[in-house]
């Protein structure tokens, strides 16, 4: 606030015109001789002075319209909140207290054994990339079996084929020039075999394989050149 | 200054000392993390501070939480307390502080203040009427008073303090304290002119 400070003690009159709100509303303070005194003093001036007489009215008047029955505060609500306050802070202190102690336990530790366990820690964080790294999924992997393959690579499909038990290495090297096609796995448990064709020649390249005596049973993975 | 309290005072003053005393230990054991000290603290304090802060801030909906962070700073700075106030000084201060700050942070329409709504009804029917208008009027004139203004006349018309424990909550030499009643008195007479006269 910027209000001017008022030379108030100028006078008897004024010093007691300033404290009568004092002398109406606050209880004179336990043992405070001064604030007695003061008391005392204004009493005196106020048996003489009809002004601060006219003046003490005003202030009990005031006092009185202060002085009403307000609505209840509601205690109940307000503590609950604040109890919820405290129980989080005390959560987030714990917390804090745990990282506070570990961190304090690292500092105190000599070096040698700080370097110590950061060399263990950089270890297993090199040996776990590794394992993710083999773990991980070969991207091209599929099982013979899969009944939907996926287009192989390089623009070729895929065709599972079944050779005559009796066939010759002759025969067969034949018959996947023929139908340009290529081995690229196999035999499986039933002596099927995974050969690639260039996309789009498939049906031809089945067609082909069927028409000759060799080959018992083809068809493409993609079921696209069935039986 | 406070004074100390004497053991040779009158048996008034002597429940007052005990009072004050109890409250003293109340803060010791809120310090040592003693909530149950604390709800009773609370529980004790939650009527005057919302009086005090609705009407120094005059924004209802602002009290809640300056209460509570009021109350709040009380249970963390309790281990702070060292007696040479009283502890409703102490408490007070705290809320001065918090109201005024509160004020220049949020700038939010004013509202009416509860305390301006019509109050439980006492003798007749004029009287009432008579009481209503003159709370409505009053609370017109303070809303006409500064915020630092409101907190000097509050704490000495509703809570009966003396200039002295007044000028420690606000935080400013007596004098000033003085000043702030000299003016906000001077205020109200012109606000309410005639009208306690007529009323009252």
């Amino acid at each position: 606030m910027s209000a001017r400070v008022v030379q108030l003690d100028a006078d008897v009159h004024q010093k007691v015109l300033a404290l009568l709100p004092w002398y109406v509303c606050a209880p004179p303070s336990v043992g405070d001789v001064e604030d007695m005194e003061e008391r005392v003093r204004v009493e005196a001036h106020l048996a003489e002075c009809p002004r601060c007489q006219a003046e003490l009215a005003w202030e009990r008047k005031l006092q009185a319209a202060h002085a009403h029955v307000d609505r209840p505060s509601d205690a109940d609500h307000g503590f609950a909140l604040l109890r919820q306050r405290i129980a989080g802070a005390a959560a987030l202190r714990r917390r804090g207290g745990l990282a506070a102690r570990l961190l304090r336990g690292w500092r105190a530790g000599p070096l040698w054994m700080r370097w110590a366990l950061l060399g263990q820690f950089a270890a297993v964080a090199a040996l776990s990339v590794l394992t993710l790294v083999s773990l991980a999924p070969a991207e091209h992997f599929r099982a013979l079996g899969r009944p939907a393959a996926a287009p192989a690579t390089d623009g070729r499909r895929n065709l599972i084929v079944r050779f005559r038990p009796a066939a010759t290495e002759e025969e067969i090297r034949h018959v996947l020039r023929d139908s340009d096609a290529r081995l690229v796995d196999g035999p499986t448990t039933t002596d099927a075999y995974l050969l690639t064709v260039p996309a789009g020649d498939e049906k031809a390249a089945v067609a082909r394989l069927r028409e000759r005596g060799v080959v018992v049973w083809v068809e493409a993975l993609d079921g696209r050149g069935g039986p | 200054m406070l004074s100390q309290p004497r053991d040779d005072a009158p048996p008034d003053d002597l429940q007052w000392l005990a009072a004050e005393r109890a409250e003293a230990r109340l803060i010791g054991r809120i310090a040592d993390g003693e909530l149950q000290a604390f709800e009773q603290l609370y529980r004790g304090y939650h009527p005057r501070l919302t009086r005090f802060l609705e009407r120094v801030t005059r924004r209802p909906s602002l009290v809640g939480e300056l209460l509570n962070d009021t109350m709040w700073v009380v249970w963390n700075r309790a281990g702070t307390y060292n007696g040479r106030c009283k502890v409703s000084t102490w408490i007070f201060a705290i809320a001065y502080r918090k109201a005024i700050k509160g004020l220049s942070r949020w700038d939010e329409p004013v509202q009416d203040a509860p305390d301006e709504r019509p109050a439980p009804a006492e003798g007749g029917p004029e009287h009432q009427s008579e009481q209503l208008h003159l709370r409505t009027a009053l609370a017109k004139a303070l809303a006409g008073l500064s915020a630092v203004q409101r907190a000097v006349v509050e704490l000495t018309y509703l809570h009966g303090m003396g200039y002295r424990e007044i000028g420690e909550i606000v935080g400013c030499p007596v004098d000033t304290v003085k000043t702030r009643m000299f003016h906000a008195r001077r205020r109200l007479k012109t606000l309410l002119a005639g009208r306690l006269q007529d009323w009252l």
